[in-house]
């Protein structure tokens, strides 16, 4: 099992000269860290289930692939990294397009009453990280250090700056995500018209083939470009994205299923913060219980997140 | 007849095909053969449990792995300190069993998705523990030299006394099968809140259904700790529960026989066609779309619609022992519906001074009522008037907000649906909510299993007394359909059925619980002139019987026609009351209804 070793990769150099005190302290940034990443993903799962009530549990594998693919073109063309990995990303959003065509099958579509698109989706990303491994093979292999980004001195504390950089460009994705779902402008309206009725939405001249599918590929460029950031700070591997995939789920809970707001994005960094600390005194198996169990918590008791609203029934 | 004996012997012929496999098994073949065979055996019990509680009851677990595990663990740990495997699969079925049943309760506050989320995070935490407490478990290493299952016998009389538990298990499944209590956990699949209005207690149910498969799931987990002799965390992973899941579908959701189908082909697939283990989660998750995509009912119906035999279920003449002749079912038990209502003077059923507000509308505002015994009582309103809510406050799908019901002279204003019902209150719905995936006779077998089940225990051993109840809730099914004018269509899958007939399924439905009050709730909505005769014709002779009714309608001719006593709602006010004649002279119900006092 790989676990998420965001900064002790990195440390035994470091903890060597540093205090306990500033262990803890990049402990909790590198928890911060990894937690927008757990929030960006989530509002990547969330764009999905807002349009079509489909939970896209394999949104961890969407994440791996992108990461793949943004190393595979930059060491087969050798173009610059940043164009690279902006290409990557836009390519992720094919695979979201893959799951659209698996899921809105005119045979598991009734997302209500049927679960057989759940096994559909766990079945993609069974595959997906299986063919992954046959590709690229199964052995964690490290993402290329292409951007020396040196660090960051506060104070005395010693902040990597890829941890600053991941959380700027964080923010800024999940701005983009906000300004597509403003109700300023066509598509926002469009898209929240689709969510709430697909027919009535139909009727009124919304193309909302076209919609959902949009959809299912900016969560998908989403994922993939949460793979971009996160990579840096792990190694490449098949199964990198399964348990930041499940943890986005638990931030999207935590936001709010289906809710695409900032909600989202403050429950992954808040997992991030507690995982960061549950890391600084339990192993890292059970941390993750910890993590889990917070879930089916928060489920029983308040269904629709913590910092989400009530809308429409569950089911 | 023929029917009857064909239909008796093909369990009996293939349970004897399937017993003469097993045993031929242990001359023939070789170690490797008779692993597989076990595996296959150790499958086919989880697959039963999870049968039950997903195919059948639709409470979907993405967790099962996880209760397998929680077996296989507690199992293999009592069993190295103490040395007894028996001891150890005990443990392990306690285990299962305690956290099987709070698995269940969160199913009572969660449905579906957010369900199979819980679950799944079960399972991960499960998981995820056993690796982390490695000074217990060994962590991923998982445990080794886990002592056999009775331990002085040779292998092949292990496998046999495999063989012996697994067709245990499986007959104790059949008999759950065969009995009412089928249509329960149907019923709670196909819309929990009117299987809660015909008598059934949902989250008791689901607790059970929960604690059978966890202790299958454990039993199996044990079975393998001691059989494999070693154990792994990663053997219990959330990819192990798709698999299960996958088995499933494969032999058919909810299929007495799936179970056995389905883990013949999930663990000799890939025996034989992959030879390379990294590759079988791809072949699996290949298999998992294609299943999922051209065969979502499972081999079995795969083979029905290509072979076209799909017609051959849908026309099935009813089984023999509903075909009697009507004088012969009389004679024998007696009316179903005779002698249910009490004669008497006072009142069957008192609202006293009943409010109900939704988010600071007022829908009923101080609402007082009397309905006689024996009566048929018209309740009538204009749109919006708060007649559908005062029938969901009376069966106790909504809560008073004030004021007092009192049926038979029982306070019944706190009650939840299912005790209201079992007091003798039974309810139709404006928007049918028929169970539509079922037959007409295995609705109204819903709503007779209130009446007629025996504990689950007892019907799982198949006692001989729950065998004749079985056949008299069949003949009283029989005798309801016949009643309401429904014995041709018995077998028929209901969401094939017209709209009128409908209709007066729910009527049956509603009439096999034997109330003493029935609630209709417009039940001539969308039905044609003829229909709304035979309507008229069959709620007399529900009176008749001595049921007394409660009908909200909008077809004033009907209430004319039918109605005994009536009362108008408007704007959650009872502003007239009276026989029907007098009713419609009456200056205020003629304002509400055109507006004008003309």
């Amino acid at each position: 099992m790989l676990e998420i070793y965001v900064l002790i990769g990195k440390l035994p150099l470091v903890i060597r000269k540093v205090r306990v005190m500033e262990y803890i302290v990049q402990t909790l940034i590198g928890g911060l860290g990894v937690g927008a990443i757990y929030g960006l993903v989530g509002l990547g799962f969330n764009v999905i289930f807002y349009i079509s009530k489909v939970a896209n549990f394999a949104q961890g594998e969407l994440l791996m692939l992108g990461a793949y693919t943004v190393v595979a073109i930059y060491t087969a063309t050798g173009i610059p990294f940043i164009l690279a990995a902006i290409l990557g990303v836009l390519i992720s959003g094919v695979y979201g397009l893959g799951i659209y065509v698996l899921v809105n099958n005119r045979f598991i579509t009734d997302t209500r009453t049927s679960f057989t698109w759940i096994l559909a989706i766990f079945g993609v990303s069974m595959g997906t990280r299986n063919l992954a491994g046959q590709i690229w093979g199964t052995s964690p292999r490290p993402f290329p250090n292409v951007l020396e980004l040196g660090h960051l001195s506060i104070k005395g504390l010693f902040v990597p700056m890829e941890y600053v950089t991941l959380l700027a460009l964080t923010i800024a994705a999940s701005i983009v995500i906000e300004l597509v779902f403003s109700r300023r402008h066509h598509l926002g309206r469009a898209i929240h018209a689709t969510a709430r009725n697909l027919c009535a939405a139909e009727l009124v001249g919304i193309n909302v083939d076209y919609i959902i599918r949009f959809m299912f590929i900016f969560g998908a460029v989403i994922a993939g470009f949460g793979g971009v950031l996160i990579a840096p700070m792990l190694y490449l591997s098949p199964d990198m994205g399964s348990d930041i995939g499940l943890k986005a789920i638990v931030a999207a809970m935590v936001g709010g299923f289906g809710t695409v707001g900032l909600g989202v994005l403050s429950g992954g960094l808040l997992l991030g913060l507690l995982e960061a600390i549950g890391k600084l005194v339990l192993p890292g198996s059970l941390q993750t219980v910890i993590t889990f169990i917070l879930l089916i918590v928060v489920l029983l008791w308040k269904p629709e997140g913590i910092l989400g609203e009530k809308h429409g029934e569950r089911y | 007849m023929v029917n009857a004996i064909r239909i008796k012997l093909k369990p009996i012929l293939v349970m004897l095909i399937v017993a003469i496999v097993l045993l031929a098994l242990i001359p023939l073949s070789g170690a490797y053969i008779l692993r597989l065979a076990t595996l296959v055996l150790i499958y086919t019990i989880v697959l039963g449990g999870l049968n039950l509680l997903t195919g059948v009851g639709g409470q979907v677990s993405l967790g099962h792995a996880g209760l397998v595990a929680v077996g296989a663990y507690t199992s293999a740990l009592t069993a190295k300190s103490t040395g007894s495997a028996g001891l150890g699969i005990f443990t392990g079925l306690v285990a299962a069993t305690a956290i099987s049943s709070m698995l269940a309760l969160s199913s009572w506050r969660l449905k579906g998705l957010y369900l199979a989320i819980v679950t799944l995070a079960f399972n991960i935490i499960v998981v995820r523990f056993v690796e982390g407490v490695d000074f217990i478990t060994g962590g991923a290493d998982g445990i080794r030299g886990i002592p056999s299952l009775a331990v002085g016998l040779g292998e092949q009389w292990r496998y046999l006394l495999l063989v012996g538990i697994a067709t245990c298990c499986f007959f104790l499944l059949r008999n759950i099968f065969s009995s009412l209590w089928l249509h329960a956990f149907r019923s709670i699949k196909e819309n929990e809140e009117v299987a809660e209005g015909l008598g059934i207690n949902v989250a008791g149910y689901k607790v059970i259904m929960f604690m059978i498969s966890g202790i299958y799931a454990a039993l199996a987990g044990s079975l393998f700790a001691h059989y494999n002799g070693y154990i792994a965390p990663n053997i219990f992973d959330v990819d192990k529960t798709i698999l299960f899941l996958l088995g499933l579908i494969i032999g058919g959701m909810g299929n007495l026989y799936s179970p056995i189908i389905g883990s013949i082909v999930i663990v000799l697939l890939p025996a034989y066609l992959v030879s390379f283990y990294s590759l079988h989660p791809l072949f699996w998750s290949i298999f998992l779309i294609v299943a999922v995509f051209f065969f979502p009912e499972g081999l079995a119906g795969l083979v029905q619609r290509v072979f076209g035999r799909g017609r051959m279920h849908r026309n099935r003449p009813l089984p023999a022992q509903y075909l009697r002749q009507e004088e012969e079912l009389t004679s024998q038990h007696g009316n179903v519906l005779a002698g249910v209502g009490v004669p008497s003077s006072s009142p069957l059923l008192i609202l006293e001074d009943i409010c109900k507000d939704f988010q600071g509308l007022r829908a009923l505002d101080g609402i007082s009522l009397e309905v006689m015994p024996g009566s048929i009582h018209a309740l009538i309103g204009p749109n919006g008037a708060g007649k559908t809510t005062l029938i969901n406050i009376v069966s106790g799908f909504y809560k008073p907000d004030q004021g007092e019901i009192f049926f038979a002279g029982e306070q019944i204003g706190g009650l939840s649906p299912h005790q209201i019902a079992a007091r003798g209150i039974a309810r139709t719905y404006q928007q049918l909510g028929l169970f539509e995936d079922m037959s007409v006779i295995d609705n109204v077998l819903a709503s007779l299993h209130l009446r007629t089940h025996s504990s689950i225990v007892e019907d799982m051993l198949g006692t001989p007394r729950c065998r004749e109840r079985r056949k008299l809730a069949g003949d009283m099914a029989a005798e309801i359909l016949s009643f309401v004018g429904l014995q041709g269509v018995a077998t028929e899958v209901v969401a094939s059925l017209p709209h009128g007939v409908k209709r007066l399924v729910g009527v049956a439905r509603a009439l096999a619980l034997q109330p003493k009050l029935l609630l209709l709730d417009e039940p001539a909505a969308g039905l044609n002139d003829d229909e709304v005769r035979h309507l008229v014709d069959l709620l007399r002779a529900i009176r008749d019987k001595g049921v007394t009714i409660l009908l909200v309608e909008h077809r004033i001719s009907m209430i004319l026609e039918v109605s005994d006593n009536v009362s108008v709602l408007d704007y959650g006010k009872k502003i007239a009351h009276g026989l029907p004649g007098e009713i419609l002279r009456d200056a205020r119900v003629r304002k509400a209804y055109l507006g004008t006092e003309a």
